[in-house]
């Protein structure tokens, strides 16, 4: 039941990797999803500098282990954006309170996230770091490292594609630390957007963001 | 009889120009609006107004025109806090 459970979330996997905050009063709902960790989220944007949001990782390092999992409430925030006549560069935080029973029990857990990103119509570079810390210990750090290119220049109307490159090392409590490195699709349209990625290690992932 | 279907042409196409000169428009730049996925905020929030007919985006020059339905105004102020509510900034129109 728990496979389902895990496989069922992975593919509604929601993700902080690339919009915390989105214009006022909108929906967000984000996802990323890999074979070890599943984050969805779903925020409320009650300015564009400020959301609210709900956050739930399922987190199973190797395949032989049981899925731990960790919720949490959020504050998001766009500490600074800079809109430039070229270019838009953002620096957000997020800020939650929580439960999580990565460490092995259930206990209370803080969710602190920050993120860079730069972006013009051709070139995108993103540097996050996410940390779970239970009153003892430190449930999972993780540090992503992005840099994209679109292949062409689309307009406003039209579907979009990049090719990204991401680095990624996890240290999750009590496994051994890891890093990989992933080549991501992006296609967007609309309000939609989706990811499908291929690790060097040989894990498939796939990331979706909509905002309404 | 030339002439009549000449003049009967011409004022045939001047009243369909006069109509759709009746919606105004208002062209605008937008710093900061480098994707059409981060862009949905503006088409969204103009698209509501009642005195938004439609609304479209180039992203090539960052620019945003507003089809105003006819009679209707819209204010520098509210176009600009649109914007902004959007998160991005208003560059004055040319």
């Amino acid at each position: 039941m728990k496979k389902i459970f895990f496989f069922l979330t992975s593919f509604i996997a929601l993700d902080v990797q690339a919009h915390p905050v989105s214009f006022q009063d909108s929906m967000g709902i984000m996802g990323y999803h890999n074979p070890k960790m599943s984050h969805l989220q779903l925020n409320y944007s009650w300015k564009y500098w400020l959301a609210t949001g709900l956050h739930h990782f399922s987190i199973r390092p190797r395949s032989q282990d049981k899925v731990k999992n960790a919720n949490f409430f959020s504050t998001n925030l766009v500490l600074k954006r800079w809109n430039g006549s070229n270019y838009q560069a953002n620096l957000y935080t997020i800020l939650g309170a929580g439960r999580s029973d990565i460490s092995g029990s259930t206990q209370d857990a803080g969710l602190g996230v920050f993120q860079f990103d730069i972006e013009d119509r051709k070139y995108y570079f993103l540097t996050k770091y996410a940390h779970i810390q239970n009153p003892d210990d430190a449930e999972l750090k993780q540090t992503t490292v992005r840099i994209g290119l679109a292949p062409y220049v689309g307009g406003f109307d039209d579907i979009h594609s990049w090719f990204i490159l991401e680095w990624q090392k996890n240290n999750i409590i009590n496994s051994k630390v890891d890093e990989d490195v992933t080549s991501y699709l992006r296609f967007f349209y609309e309000n939609v957007l989706f990811e499908i990625g291929y690790s060097f290690d040989g894990n498939a992932k796939f990331n979706y963001i909509t905002h309404f | 009889m030339k002439k009549i279907i000449t003049i009967l042409t011409l004022v045939f196409l001047s009243n369909t120009t006069l109509a759709k000169d009746n919606s105004s428009k208002i062209l605008f730049k937008v710093n900061g609006m480098v994707c059409s996925f981060c862009a949905q905020g503006i088409t969204k929030k103009f698209n509501k107004m009642d005195e938004v007919k439609s609304t479209k985006v180039n992203l090539d020059k960052m620019e945003v025109t507003l089809i105003l339905n006819r009679g209707k105004k819209l204010g520098k102020e509210k176009i600009k806090s649109t914007v902004e509510e959007a998160g991005f900034k208003y560059v004055e129109g040319k």
